[in-house]
């Protein structure tokens, strides 16, 4: 498949661009999409190609319009719902929750309900304390969604059009450093299908380390400045943080025998724990150290450039987590 | 603008009138509710529904009169107190009861209970746990029949507590700005839960919410079934040629208390006595014998024969299997 | 870096400094003698990990430690000179002062909890698998946590060795698919034998007992024991009274050796008790009969059957556990003419008698058949010489083949 080279955005034009043009079931609300084409331009071009029927501004109002999204799936529309800022997915915590996560279920299996909820999160952009979470593990422990987390140009485009022709719910997290994020991507690619577990992106014999959105990237610098220090560390894109199956990351560690698991999120409730307790079930006998999580610390994130920068863990602080662990 | 108090039957407004069959078939309709909650209540003593129910005593004419101004194709969602809702629309009482009592052959199941019957089949799209949470979907649903454009409607049936939640500003708000075919239909029984609205909102009168969207808006007696009928007609009409939504609050009352757990020891004994006089089956009845349509014989042999179809389809669904635990319920969670 | 103290020995929990041969600046050699250290088994010397410089002694002549308390500190090659021995080492588990705890210092230590052995899981899977006993490596990791790396150097440096024929360390060999683990009675089995095998110096001697005598007191006493007493009256009561006898007169066979202590020392038995072992389900048990001297037939056999009971319903008393001097194996009509016993742990012999059989013997000058058993004594050489165990299988074989039998 031949690639082009764009960014983490455009990325996410293309996919809702390629899937809207293939189901005419297809539709995308949100706030500020249609003629602004969002206010991080992931809805560039998609008003005036597909109007303004099946390319909605909503009111300010999340638990209308997401709690919507699941009235028309329930009758043969395949909604998507763009989440300004990840930090508001809370406003449609019910709709999410308690409706379109187990609708199916009470039906007895009887409805389908395909939505997918985009939401911009993350922290790097100055936005403060209510703009700048990813929110990845508000709906951690809701059985019924499904939880992807693209962190390159290449998987947003991918997971997002597998997302949109899923039969169930799932939430797409995406992060608002990475748009600008430019990669190779196949683009007009026909077959897509959802992961189903995380995705090792470079190959190492030391030290595995986990990481998800921003922090994959973060970890690849880590495992740079390592490579020069002698140790070869294995990095891993979690991907899928719901339904979480860590059989990669488990094998990884019966070869590498030591464990990071890097979030960015503060340090308790969070998806790093639950990677830490299923490695150590899967692959004890072969950790040769204490696996580490690095998080944030547990504050909220603060506007100031250098204390948010303070806040996030750095490829330094990765690197020497790795180091400390081999000494 | 039309936030009407007290509306007159507009009989000669109503796009499809009733016909004398009609008016017997609402009649059976709400006795055949009220029938399937006797029983649903005689059928919780003998431990056959657990954890709790709701029961809609009291508001059958609400539930009758919306459906019979409904087409098959049209959606509708409602909330816990739903039973009625459902059986309007036609769902099948032993599929219902087995629902009830957790059952295999449960219209979901026995996976949803009886908080949760949904029939997608008959347009019953959803009954909803969480207060007002049933509403944004309605507008949902709405907005699949705006765009779809085969006159269809979406009907949302909440209650006088749920107009106090964001969902139902949110809800009101799109689909007004949208001009969704959407009836918001507020059964306003005067209890939200156990608290008696005076204590929860500023009035009593919940046709003045709707102001505050510009929307259509009707205030009807809900215990007189042709009432309910007249405004839900007018106001499906209106949604399918793209009038937009109309808000419909309906003046009922609840004779039994929230869930089967509360006996609405709460309640003025005075004001439960005027609404129980005010009963909207006998209403009715007596409306139709005063009209020759039914003599008090044919009307004891309608309920004597909804109370042993319920009796019968409760005793079909108690002999229903258990659904197993190790089969594939598990699956239904994700298609 | 941190020198810990070492587990010398399976069972080492502490050990007592002797002397150092170095002293604080000195510098030493891999394997140049560092100290001298009591441990439960001997005096031992203990050899330097690595070249370096002796930084700090952490225990002067005389303290007890816990094995992984930090024993002494060095510089080594890399390592700057000013490197502060900075992070906090396991305490070492002294005996605390009389004045603090009344209890007998020997005691409190016994009692004090164990340092534990650090080490991460890969590394407790690899000495499992190579055979390395984690307790004689230095642990390279925070805290001496023995890693990976220090148990592959473990198994590297075997695999060096001229005379060692150990598979090379080159790739963990990973557990057959097939492979199920022991059920917890065949642990407990794997345990004592192994235990027994690894320090029991056993030998054994033989002899063929003839048993007619028995037979025909058997069929005697049978019939009346059982309508009187409700017992069934066994080969195995016959044993158990002329071991009891036997037992009874050889003061020298009553003993068990005693590992608790520094000093070697045995311990006397005060009555005659006998370990039987019974066959069980997958395994065992060893339930004792306490107290067998002089005992009748009758007793015995209701203590036997009880016993047997106790054993096949998998409940043993207290008091089964605690060691006898012997125990008595008896295979019955299973197919085997002779066979040896392991020796229970705490124990110093063990008796297995074969199968009862016909065999040809020189009787006065001719040929005779004669019914016996062979009779298979294993006993502890750290106590029991050849010429105790022979006389004591001697008088056994009096005792069987000419009675008398005490039925009441």
């Amino acid at each position: 498949m031949p690639t082009q080279d764009i960014t983490y955005r455009e990325a996410i034009v293309f996919a809702l661009q390629e899937e809207m043009r293939r189901d005419p079931t297809t539709l995308i609300m949100g706030e500020d999409i249609g003629e602004s084409e969002g206010p991080f331009k992931t809805c560039q071009g998609l008003m005036a190609e597909f109007g303004s029927a099946r390319v909605r501004d909503t009111p300010i109002a999340e638990t209308g319009f997401v709690g919507a999204c699941l009235g028309l799936s329930l009758t043969g529309y395949r909604p998507i719902a763009e989440i300004m800022f990840a930090d508001f997915l809370g406003v449609a915590f019910d709709q999410i929750v308690n409706g379109i996560a187990k609708h199916r279920f009470m039906s007895g299996g009887k409805v389908k309900t395909p939505i997918v909820i985009r939401a911009i999160g993350g922290a790097g952009l100055r936005f403060g304390a209510q703009h700048s979470q990813t929110a990845e593990s508000w709906m951690l422990s809701v059985p019924g969604l499904k939880i992807i987390c693209p962190s390159n140009p290449e998987q947003a485009y991918l997971m997002l059009k597998a997302a949109i022709r899923d039969d169930n719910p799932v939430l797409v997290l995406e992060h608002k450093a990475l748009l600008s994020m430019k990669g190779p991507v196949p683009v007009g690619t026909e077959e897509v299908a959802m992961p189903t577990g995380p995705k090792i992106l470079r190959e190492g014999s030391d030290v595995t380390i986990v990481g998800s959105l921003a922090m994959v990237g973060r970890s690849l610098a880590a495992a740079d400045l390592l490579a020069a220090d002698g140790v070869s560390a294995e990095v891993i894109d979690i991907q899928v943080l719901r339904p979480l199956d860590v059989t990669v990351v488990a094998e990884s560690v019966k070869r590498t025998n030591n464990l990071i698991v890097v979030e960015e999120q503060a340090p308790t409730g969070g998806w790093s724990s639950d990677v830490v307790a299923d490695v150590l079930t899967q692959a004890f006998d072969y950790l040769d150290s204490p696996p580490a999580r690095i998080t944030l610390p547990d504050h909220p994130l603060p506007y100031s450039p250098g204390l948010e920068d303070a806040m996030l863990p750095s490829p330094e602080t990765i690197a020497a987590t790795a180091k400390s662990l081999l000494e | 603008m039309a936030a009407r108090k007290k509306s007159a039957k507009p009989s000669n407004q109503v796009p499809d009138p009733l016909t004398d069959d009609d008016r017997v078939e609402l009649f059976r309709s709400m006795v055949g509710i009220r029938e399937f909650e006797e029983q649903v209540q005689r059928s919780y003593l003998e431990g056959l529904v657990h954890g709790t129910t709701h029961l809609c005593n009291g508001h059958e004419a609400v539930s009758s009169g919306v459906a019979q101004a409904l087409r098959p194709d049209d959606y509708v969602s409602y909330t816990y107190r739903g039973h009625g809702h459902c059986l309007a629309r036609g769902m099948d009482m032993e599929a219902a009861f087995a629902e009830l009592f957790g059952r295999v052959d449960g219209v979901c199941g026995g996976i949803g209970g009886s908080m949760h019957l949904t029939d997608i089949d008959k347009g019953l799209i959803g009954a909803f746990g969480i207060v007002g949470g049933g509403l944004p979907v309605a507008v949902g649903a709405g907005l699949s029949a705006q765009l779809a454009n085969k006159e269809q409607v979406s009907v949302s049936f909440f209650g006088d507590g749920a107009a106090n939640i964001g969902a139902f500003h949110e809800s009101m708000n799109i689909a007004q700005v949208w001009k969704l075919p959407v009836l918001f239909v507020c059964e306003n029984n005067l209890y939200g839960e156990f608290t008696r609205i005076n204590h929860t909102t500023p009035y009593e009168d919940l046709v003045i919410r709707a102001r505050g969207y510009a929307m259509e808006a009707v205030q009807v007696d809900g215990n007189d079934v042709e009432e309910v009928y007249a405004a839900a007609s007018i106001a499906a009409m209106r949604a399918r040629g793209g009038g937009g939504p109309t808000f419909i609050e309906a003046k009922t009352y609840r004779h039994r208390g929230h869930s089967r757990t509360d006996p609405a020891k709460y309640r003025d004994p005075a004001e439960v006595e005027e609404w129980l006089k005010r009963d909207p089956i006998t209403l009715y009845r007596k409306d139709l014998i005063a009209r020759g349509l039914l003599d008090a014989k044919a009307a004891d042999a309608i309920v004597a024969e909804l109370q042993s179809e319920a009796k019968a389809a409760a005793d079909r669904a108690a002999a229903s299997e258990w659904p197993s635990a190790d089969q594939d319920f598990m699956a239904k969670t994700f298609a | 870096m941190d020198f810990l103290l070492p587990k010398l020995s399976a069972t080492m929990e502490t050990a007592t400094v002797g002397r150092w041969l170095k002293s604080v600046g000195d510098t030493v050699k891999t394997g140049e003698t560092l100290v001298e250290l009591e441990t439960d088994k001997a005096t031992m010397e203990v050899e330097s990990p690595v070249d370096g410089t002796v930084t700090e002694l952490m225990a002067e002549a005389g303290a007890e430690l816990a094995v992984g308390a930090v024993l002494a500190r060095f510089r080594t090659a890399g390592e700057p000179a000013s490197a502060a021995p900075a992070k906090p080492a396991p305490v070492p588990a002294r005996a605390a002062p009389a004045s603090q705890k009344p209890a007998a210092a020997p005691a409190a230590t016994r009692s004090a909890r164990p340092t534990r052995l650090l080490a991460s899981p890969m590394a407790k899977r690899l000495a499992g698998m190579h055979d390395v006993d984690l307790g004689t490596l230095t642990g390279s990791g925070p805290h001496g946590r023995i890693r990976m790396r220090d148990v592959l150097a473990a198994v590297d440096a075997g695999a060096q060795a001229p005379a060692s024929t150990a598979p090379s360390a080159a790739a963990p060999r990973p557990l057959p698919a097939n492979a199920e683990p022991l059920s917890p009675m065949r642990s407990r089995i794997a345990t004592a034998v192994s235990l027994s095998r690894q320090t029991i110096p056993s030998f054994v001697l033989d002899r063929w007992i003839d048993t007619s005598a028995v037979a025909r007191a058997r069929a005697m006493l049978g019939p009346d024991l059982e309508q009187s007493g409700g017992v069934k009256l066994t080969f195995t009561d016959f044993l158990l009274q002329a071991l009891a006898d036997c037992l009874a007169q050889s003061p020298r066979m009553l003993v068990r050796y005693a590992d608790e202590g520094a000093q070697p020392a045995l311990i006397r038995s005060q009555s005659v008790d006998i370990g039987l072992v019974v066959a069980v389900e997958d395994g065992v048990m060893i339930p004792v009969l306490r107290d067998l001297a002089g005992k009748s037939l009758a007793s015995i056999a209701a203590a036997r059957q009880a016993a047997v009971q106790r054993a096949r319903a998998g409940r043993l008393s207290q008091a089964d556990a605690e060691p006898a001097s012997m125990s008595l194996s008896n295979v019955g009509r299973a197919g085997a003419d002779r066979f040896e016993a392991i020796i229970q742990p705490r124990e110093s012999s063990i008796i297995a008698i074969g199968r009862e059989h016909e065999t040809v013997v020189p009787r006065a000058g001719g040929i005779a058949v004669s019914s016996g058993i062979n009779a298979t004594l294993s006993v502890d050489h750290r106590l029991i010489d050849g010429v105790t165990g022979a006389g004591f299988l001697g008088s056994l074989a009096d005792r069987i083949e000419i009675g008398p039998w005490s039925a009441h």
